[in-house]
This record gives structure tokens, C-alpha cells and sequence, in this order.
């Protein structure tokens, strides 16, 4: 090896301990990039294959009747294929008393199944009269295996049902069942006869012959073919065309996983401050030794290229360890992701693009932090270089508090010297605060989550919700729910699905309307206009769910709804105003309308004795149990804590992913304190001894040398904090509107807070005690003689 | 050190003592200054220097006079405010930073006083380093010329040895022998014995005689002057001006 790159390396070990720190913040930075661009690259790349290994529909449309729907359909010239999916709902037993929604699948033939496939992972077709398949997410909600024994309830049937799982199946275009408390079951039609299953909904789904990924080509595709099924007397009720070749959960995921990745690119980034500090000290002590190669014969250029040769040396080792370490744990995050999105990880291998791309940013990176460094300290002239004495500069940062006479001596020493090189005390602090105040990102989304589900709660005053199949006489709930133990109040509410109307035609989009009774409980926060409804006036509020679907709505329209399968006309309504509803489908509330609906109820809103999770679920398993009991069926009944929980599930993931994520910048933030501390102690090392020449105690001297450390904590603190909220709150936003479709109630954390400038006082302090302890342990001559 | 005389190769650079070509350094009006907060100090105010290939030369003065800033614009470590210096041939205060690196790197040998070798390096390291940086000669025959040089100066023994382990007077030695490192014609010397006692001292300048003896031209900055040292001229500086100039016997 040349002398000079032997050189670097042997400077480089000289310092071993700076080094090693160094060394480290590349590797955490290096590793954390790598693990979240390598998850990126398989989750994003995975589940689109999953989904597009389906042949997703291009559009759904829900019909009425079976007729010849699918022969239509597929003589369109526009349509390639068109199959007919059938579906009907009832109840599976997932655990002792515990019920939740089954969407059962009725199917003619699993082998010919052409559009919205979905795989046999274990065991064979149902083809038998009591056999079931069922979506293999379903394992997270209940114990099951091929020739258990399911317990499921329907609509209309007395009695319980008894079915053999047959298979466990993936169909990865459904939303997972762990999120969504349900299950999703398979049947053959032969099945379902020998179960005297009513299908509950009808749909088309058809794939276009031309341009799949064009959506308002679909969309016009589907529209004409819903006019001649109308034509034909098939009514179609709804129309659903999703983003084309994207999983459902193909947005949310890329956006939280862009997020990670601009988390784990800065987490490189900042190791590139280590980098900045490092050389920096580094070539003011090698100054004289750059003047020295300069003279014997060293160019600029070949100068620079012995401290950028340490550069690439260092970064050669962290990419050698930190590369496969971020690919482990990358696969190891895509499987998470693809465990809760229910996909499979088709392979392992991460592009060799992509990886070339890592290795590059791992060099380029910390190359272009020791630019600026390596061109200042190398450009010394020799004359200059020759003169330089070594002697400690005072910069006018630490002039700023001469002459005050304010505060203790030793803190007014301790705050000069913290100053004494305001560069790198800036780069410092900032790495850490930028460290600190990503943590506290993930911290306050925490919050603002459980501010957003407290609000939520708030806006319930109910329960339990109790949705029944069929609309159900107020009487005979009465009956039931008077004699229900731990029952306090209740409310029974009309409605059904619904349509709204325009000048043109039926809108697609079908929702849930309400009728809560006058008097009800509910009042949900508004967005804009009121909740409410005057005396007579016929007012509907609709929740922020809707107007996603429906953005042409403005408070004070008057609007006209159509009911599904109720008859009569359609009804005109004054849009009183848009509420605010977390992790509620689209919905309307028809004030003012229970009279229209007459005696029946379609859902029982209820308040308990006591309001705890357990006591609140007890009282749902009761009352379903009640309702089957008297022939009564339920769709699904539902505690508030079981449906808040829901909603946590959903967001719950950002926050881990993100805390995560910010853990490997707050992990180099830390680094790039300890090394500076370290570095000034180093470099102080003889004012120390002078210092001990001097009388100061040990004590005294890494108390001094302590304070320094807890004022550079203090200020990345502060910094932190400052940082921290604007951030949150875009990132709540972001979060919440993608998630939920409405921003999160932003709140800041109280123990995040407090916790991370404990966390802060006693690290700094130890990093900074530890050094100084050191420096006093030498004898006194030896840090005196120290250049 | 007499015994090491026949050591030295003659370079083959050293002309005729009545050539035309004979002088090697030629510095014509140059003076310098330097910028302070304190105002502007005039360190040389026109001085006209010439070398002859082969001299001893010593350049004596008291502390500030503006010695060591004469041998610095020689060596091309600094510039001239105005003047010219010229050194075999080439106009050293036109060149550039890089191109005066390298006419550094390959005609002139400079050896300082408190030694300045890489503290990081072996002393065979430090004396490849300029062959390094140069990139002559082949990489495979540099060990074998430092190797060389160290023998010639008669520390051969601590080529693998780390500078921090040697005394002064073998630490000096090693910065001669990284001096000859390229095969230079002139070697440049500040101080090269103020640090070192007065019996090493006497040894490091019977090299330099015996390395000019051998055709290279040695200019070297001493506060001391001492006729054993066998200097060939001495040039007696004062106030940024060449007081006198006189041929030892």
C-alpha cells in the first residue's frame, strides 16, 4: 500500500475511540437507509404483485337479479371478462360467545374462477354440503385448521350452523381480517343451497378489453354497461372502480414507507455531521503535517485524496457491515408489513439496481459531508502551515459573554467553552435535535391518535352499537333490551342504505342512513354547519366519510335520497352540515325522520352501567346472545371499545414503523454528541492539566467539562421541542387524512417531552462525565505536555 | 560521518564551475511583506541573490531578519511580493499551486528544524512518501531507495521503527534521507541543527558538505556560525537586506 493511504489508515487508528464513533454513525446510517429502502422495494413490489397475480376487477357493479348479467356484460365490446360474484353475510364464532361478521363467498366452481382470484394455500375446494374455505388473516382472529369445526349464524335461520374447514385460502385483494374484525369464508353453491343461504348482494366484476389502467376509461365503461343492464331490467345499485392495478392498501403503504425512507435517508445524512466534526479536528491538528507533504511534494490534489481516502475507507467498512445488516432487517420489516396487510413475499432478493444505489449513497454521502472540511483544511498554504503553533483560538462567539458578570463563574466558563467552536457545536446540537425531534414526531402521532380516539369516544355517548339484519319492531327491542343486565339507556334507529340523486341519475355511490330519533344522544362534532333540525325541518347531517365520495355537497343544498329495497319515492333533505366521524364509513343522518320509518328500528344504540372495555363487551355478548335467542338477527353488534380499538389497529402500525424509523436518527444524533464531547475534552486536554496545575479539584474540572455537555443537551432539547411540534402536527395531518380521512386532533406529548429531556440530562451527562473522568486520571505532566 | 563520503554518487548535474549554466538559484529584486493586523512588515527589501550549483551555502542573520523567509521563497514554500526567483531555470514565482508542488516534489529537498516527519509512518514510510507523492520510481523500487538512502545516512537499522522512538539527531537524519528522497538538486535546510547538541549537529552538516561535495547545492538557515561546518559561502542577512556575502576558506 502507498505510504500515504497507509498514513490515513494509521491516523484513522490513532484515535481509535472517534473513530469507532464514526465508524458507528455510518453503519446505523447505512443500515438504517438500507432497511427501510430494502422494505420499501419488497413490500411495494410484493404486494402489487400479489394483487395483480389476482387479475383485480376493473370495476365492481352491484347488481340486482343474476338474469344474464354476465352474458352482457362479456358481449360488450369494450369488456374482456365478467364474472358474477355472489356473497351473503352472517356471523362466525371466533372465540366463546364471541361473534363477528362472516362474508361468505358463494361459489359455482373455484376452478374457473378467472377475475379476483384467489389461492388454495391448504387443504382442497368445499365441495362438500358442510364444508367452508376460509381467508387464511382469519388465523389472527381465531384457532383454526383443516377439518376444524366453525360455529356460524345466518340471517333468517334459527339455528346454528356447523361447518368443516376444508381450506385455508389468500385473497389478497380483501382488507385484512385482524384490521377489520371479520372474516371472510368461501362456500360452493351447493353448499350454500344445502345451507338455505339467501344471497345478500349480487356482484358484477368485469375486467376492459382495453387501456386496464386508464380509470376514467373504466369508469365510462361501466357506466354504459350499468345503462343496458338497467335496459334489461338488471338494476345496478352501485358502481365501484378502484385505482387501477393498485392494492386498496397500495397508497397508504407507499406513503408510510416514503416517510421511513426520508427517515432513514436522514439518518445517513446526520452521520455525515460525525464525518464533518471528525475531519474537521482531525485536519486543524494536521496542519502542520499537510505543510510538511505539501513540501515535499504533495499537490492539493493528492492531499485532499489521503483525508477523502479515509472517508471512502471508513465507508467501505460501514456499507461491508451496515448494507447486510439493513437487508436482514429490511426483509425482516417487509415480512411485518406483509403480515398485516395479508400478502406474501413473493422473494426475498432486493434489486441489484437498488443496491447499487445504497452503496453509492453510502460513499457519495459521506464523501460530500468531508468536502467542505478536507478543501479548508487542505488548502493551508506551506508557509501558513509551517507557522501554525497550535495555540487555542478564541472565537468571537465566546467573547459574548465576557464582561458579564451574571451567574456562577464556572458556568460562565463552562458556556465559553461551549462556544469556543460554534461550528461544531451547531452541527452537533442540530444532529441531535433533528435526532430528538423525529422521536417525538413518532411520539406526538401517538398522542394525536389517542386525542383523536379520545374525541371519538367523546362524540359516542353509547356503549354498544347493535346493527340488526332486517328492520326490527321498537317493541319487541324493548322486550329484549329491558331485561338485558347492565343495560342503563338505549335508543333504536331507523335507516338503511342509501343513494343520493341528482338531476342526472342515481349517484354510485350507496351509504348508510340513519334516522336517530328525536331526542337521541348522539351529537357528533362538526366540520361546518350544524347538528340539529328545527321543528319540522327535514335536515340530514353527513359525515366527512361521504363527502369524500360525494365533494360536491355544500352545507345548505338541498338534497335528494333515495332508500334501497324501502319502495316509495325519493325524499329531499336540506344538507345541514358535515360531521366529523374517525373510522366511520360514509354515513347520513336524516334528522327529524324516525316518524317516516314508522315502528321499526334497523340498529340499538345503547349505554351500560359501567363503561369499561370488558363490562362493555359482556353486555354486546349478552344482548346478541338475547337477540339470537328470540330469533332476532344481528349483523354485528359492537362494544365502543372494540370499535376504537379498531381504529387503533389501523394506525397503530404508522406509529411503530415511525418510532422505528426515528430511532436510527436518534441513535446518530446521540453518536455525533458523544464524539464531540469526547473531541473537546481531547482537544483541552493540557488546558485541563493547567487547570489541576492550578488547584481545581477533579471534581471541579469534570463538573466544568459536565456542564458543557448539559448545555449542549439542553439547547438540542429545545431546538428538539421547537422542531418537533410543526412536524407533528404535518405529520398528524398526513397520517390522519390518509388513514382516516380527516386530520388527527394534533396533541403533543406530555411524557415524550419530559421523558426525552430526562433522557437528555442523564445522557449528556454521562457522556461528558466519562471522558472528563478519564483526562483527570492522567498524570499531571503528561496532559501538560499534551500538543 | 568522512567515512560515508564515497557514499555519494556525484548527481551529474553539477556543470563546470566556470559554465554559464553554473548557477542554479537566481533571485533578482525580491522583496517581501507581510499583511498583519498591526500593519505591514517588510521582511526582505530587494534582494539579489545568486547559487552556484555544488555550493555549501549558509544563510546567517539574527532572529528575524528575514533568513528563513529567503530560504522559503528558494525552496518555493512562498511567494514574492514583487521580484523574481528562478531556480534551475524555472521561474518558481510564476508556478501554481499544483505545478509548484510538484517542481517542489522534483528539485528540492527541504529538511526542517524540529525534523517534521509523519508521526504515523515508519521511518522507510517517510522517506518513500515523496517518491509517493512524485510517483517515481516504480512503486516496486521505492522501498529499495529509502532503504538506500537510510544507509547512507547510517540509520538503515530503524527502517521499520516509528519517527516518535528515534533520538533528534536520528530523527534529522531520516528527514536528510527524505530530503534526497528524488534525487533533487538542491536541498533547502532551516535550522536543521537548532535542535539538536552540538556534537550531532557538527555530524548532520558534515552530511550536507559531503551531499555537496557530491554535486548537490545545500543552502541552509543557521543563526550559528561555525567555520567546522564547512560551508563553501556565507551570506550574512540584516534587516531584508544581504549585508554581506563571503567565500569561506
Amino acid at each position: 500500500m502507498r505510504p500515504r493511504y497507509r498514513k490515513a489508515l494509521r491516523d484513522l487508528g490513532q484515535d481509535r475511540g472517534r473513530t469507532a464513533l464514526v465508524l458507528l454513525a455510518l453503519i446505523v446510517g447505512v443500515w438504517g437507509l438500507s432497511s427501510v429502502v430494502v422494505s420499501t422495494v419488497i413490500a411495494t413490489r410484493d404486494l402489487r404483485d400479489n394483487y395483480l397475480v389476482t387479475n383485480p376487477a376493473s370495476a365492481t357493479l352491484w347488481v340486482a337479479g343474476a338474469g344474464d348479467a354476465v352474458a352482457t356484460a362479456r358481449s360488450h365490446p369494450d369488456v374482456r371478462d365478467a364474472e358474477l360474484r355472489t356473497l351473503t353475510r352472517g356471523r362466525i364464532q371466533v372465540e366463546t360467545d364471541e361473534w363477528v361478521p362472516l362474508h361468505l363467498f358463494l361459489v359455482e366452481d373455484f376452478e374457473s374462477l378467472r377475475i379476483a382470484r384467489f389461492d388454495l394455500e391448504d387443504g382442497g375446494w368445499p365441495e362438500g354440503p358442510l364444508e367452508i374455505a376460509i381467508e387464511r388473516d382469519a388465523r389472527q382472529l381465531m384457532p383454526m385448521a383443516i377439518g376444524s369445526s366453525l360455529s356460524l349464524r345466518f340471517p333468517g335461520q334459527s339455528s346454528r350452523r356447523e361447518l368443516r374447514v376444508s381450506a385455508i385460502v389468500h385473497d389478497p385483494g380483501q382488507a385484512p381480517s385482524h384490521m377489520e374484525h371479520w372474516v371472510y369464508g368461501y362456500v360452493s353453491f351447493r353448499s350454500a343451497r344445502a345451507l338455505g343461504l339467501v344471497p345478500s348482494e349480487q356482484q358484477l366484476k368485469i375486467t376492459v378489453a382495453e387501456r386496464p389502467l386508464d380509470r376514467a376509461h373504466i369508469h365510462n365503461v361501466a357506466r354504459d354497461l350499468r345503462g343496458i343492464l338497467d335496459e334489461r331490467g338488471l338494476h345496478v345499485s352501485a358502481i365501484e372502480v378502484p385505482l387501477p392495478g393498485r392494492h386498496p392498501h397500495q397508497g397508504q403503504l407507499e406513503a408510510l414507507l416514503l416517510l421511513q425512507a426520508s427517515i432513514g435517508g436522514m439518518a445517513l445524512v446526520l452521520s455525515g455531521v460525525l464525518i464533518i466534526n471528525m475531519l474537521s479536528a482531525l485536519l486543524a491538528r494536521q496542519v502542520r503535517e499537510i505543510g510538511i507533504m505539501k513540501a515535499v511534494g504533495a499537490g492539493p490534489m493528492q492531499v485532499m485524496a489521503i483525508y477523502f481516502g479515509m472517508v471512502v475507507a471508513l465507508a467501505l467498512l460501514a456499507l461491508a457491515i451496515g448494507l447486510p445488516l439493513g437487508i436482514a432487517s429490511g426483509r425482516g420489516f417487509a415480512a411485518v408489513v406483509a403480515g398485516q396487510l395479508n400478502f406474501k413475499l413473493l422473494t426475498q432478493s432486493t434489486p441489484v439496481p437498488v443496491l447499487g444505489s445504497l452503496v453509492l449513497a453510502g460513499l457519495a454521502l459521506p464523501l460530500l459531508a468531508a468536502a467542505f472540511p478536507v478543501w479548508r483544511g487542505t488548502r493551508v498554504s506551506v508557509q501558513q502551515a509551517l507557522l501554525t503553533r497550535g495555540t487555542s483560538r478564541i472565537p468571537r462567539a465566546s467573547s459574548l459573554f465576557a464582561g458579564s458578570g451574571i451567574g456562577p463563574r464556572r458556568l460562565l466558563m463552562a458556556l465559553r467553552n461551549a462556544v469556543r467552536r460554534p461550528a461544531r457545536m451547531v452541527l452537533t446540537v442540530a444532529t441531535l435535535a433533528v435526532g430528538l425531534a423525529t422521536f417525538l414526531v413518532a411520539l406526538n402521532l401517538r398522542a394525536s391518535l389517542t386525542e383523536t380516539l379520545r374525541g371519538a369516544s367523546d362524540s359516542r355517548p353509547y356503549d354498544v352499537e347493535v346493527i340488526f339484519e332486517k328492520p326490527v319492531s321498537r317493541g319487541r327491542i324493548a322486550e329484549i333490551v329491558e331485561g338485558t343486565q347492565g343495560v342503563t339507556a338505549w335508543e333504536a334507529w331507523g335507516g338503511g342504505r342509501a343513494s343520493l340523486v341528482y338531476p342526472d341519475g342515481v349517484s354510485p355511490t350507496h351509504f348508510s342512513a340513519l334516522f336517530p330519533p328525536v331526542g337521541a344522544l348522539m351529537e357528533l362534532p362538526m366540520l361546518r354547519g350544524r347538528w340539529g333540525a328545527a321543528d319540522g325541518e327535514r335536515a340530514v347531517v353527513i359525515n366527512q366519510g361521504l363527502l369524500e365520495y360525494e365533494p360536491g355537497l355544500r352545507v345548505g343544498d338541498s338534497v335528494s335520497l333515495r332508500m334501497r329495497g324501502q319502495g316509495g319515492d325519493d325524499s329531499t333533505w336540506t344538507l345541514a352540515g358535515i360531521a366529523k366521524e374517525v373510522g366511520s364509513p360514509p354515513k347520513a343522518y336524516l334528522l327529524n325522520a324516525a316518524e317516516t320509518v314508522g315502528g321499526e328500528a334497523l340498529s340499538l344504540h345503547l349505554s351500560t352501567a359501567e363503561h369499561g372495555a370488558s363490562f362493555q363487551r359482556d353486555v354486546s355478548r349478552r344482548l346478541e346472545a338475547r337477540f339470537e335467542n328470540s330469533g332476532v338477527d344481528v349483523r354485528f353488534s359492537l362494544s365502543k371499545a372494540e370499535d376504537l380499538q379498531i381504529i387503533d389497529d389501523h394506525l397503530d402500525l404508522i406509529f411503530y414503523f415511525l418510532t422505528a424509523a426515528s430511532l436510527f436518527v436518534l441513535m446518530v444524533g446521540g453518536l455525533g454528541l458523544v464524539s464531540t464531547l469526547s473531541m473537546n475534552v481531547l482537544e483541552r486536554r493540557r488546558e485541563t492539566g493547567i487547570l489541576r496545575s492550578i488547584g481545581a479539584s477533579n471534581a471541579a474540572i469534570v463538573g466544568l467539562l459536565v456542564i458543557e455537555g448539559e448545555i449542549a443537551g439542553a439547547l438540542s432539547w429545545g431546538l428538539a421541542s421547537l422542531l418537533a411540534v410543526p412536524s407533528s402536527r404535518i405529520i398528524s395531518d398526513f397520517f390522519g387524512n390518509l388513514i382516516l380521512g380527516i386530520p388527527l386532533d394534533f396533541a403533543v406529548s406530555a411524557t415524550g417531552m419530559t421523558g426525552s429531556a430526562v433522557l437528555v440530562v442523564i445522557f449528556t451527562g454521562l457522556v461528558s462525565a466519562w471522558p472528563a473522568w478519564r483526562v483527570t486520571r492522567r498524570s499531571l505532566p503528561s496532559v501538560l505536555a499534551y500538543e | 560521518m568522512s567515512d560515508t563520503t564515497s557514499a555519494w554518487p556525484a548527481t551529474g548535474r553539477r556543470p563546470s564551475p566556470d559554465s554559464s549554466h553554473s548557477v542554479l538559484v537566481e533571485l533578482r529584486g525580491v522583496e517581501k511583506s507581510f499583511e498583519s493586523p498591526a500593519g505591514t512588515t517588510a521582511a526582505l527589501c530587494g534582494v539579489d541573490l545568486e547559487v552556484d550549483r555544488g555550493e555549501y551555502l549558509a544563510i546567517v542573520g539574527r532572529s528575524g531578519s528575514g533568513k528563513s523567509t529567503l530560504l522559503n521563497l528558494i525552496a518555493g514554500i512562498d511567494r514574492p511580493t514583487s521580484g523574481s526567483v528562478s531556480v534551475a531555470g524555472t521561474a518558481v514565482h510564476a508556478l501554481g499551486e499544483g505545478p509548484l508542488a510538484r517542481w517542489r516534489g522534483e528539485n528540492v529537498g527541504v529538511v526542517f528544524q524540529f525534523f517534521q516527519l509523519m508521526p504515523t509512518l515508519t521511518v522507510a514510510e517517510n522517506v518513500m512518501l515523496p517518491m509517493d507523492f512524485r510517483g517515481r520510481p516504480p512503486a516496486r523500487e521505492r522501498k529499495r531507495r529509502a532503504l538506500e538512502l537510510l544507509d547512507r545516512v547510517g540509520i538503515a537499522g530503524h527502517a521499520d521503527k516509528f519517527p516518535a522512538t528515534l533520538s533528534g539527531g536520528e530523527q534529522q537524519r531520516v528527514a536528510i534521507a527524505r530530503a534526497l528522497a528524488n534525487d533533487p538538486p538542491l536541498i533547502v535546510a532551516d535550522e536543521p541543527t537548532g535542535n539538536l547538541d552540538s556534537r550531532t549537529a557538527a555530524d548532520i552538516h558534515r552530511l550536507f558538505e559531503e551531499l555537496a561535495a557530491a554535486g548537490r547545492t545545500v543552502i541552509v538557515v543557521t543563526h550559528e556560525r561555525t567555520k567546522d561546518w564547512g560551508f563553501s559561502r556565507v551570506v550574512q542577512i540584516a534587516d531584508g537586506l544581504i549585508e554581506s556575502s563571503s567565500v569561506e576558506v
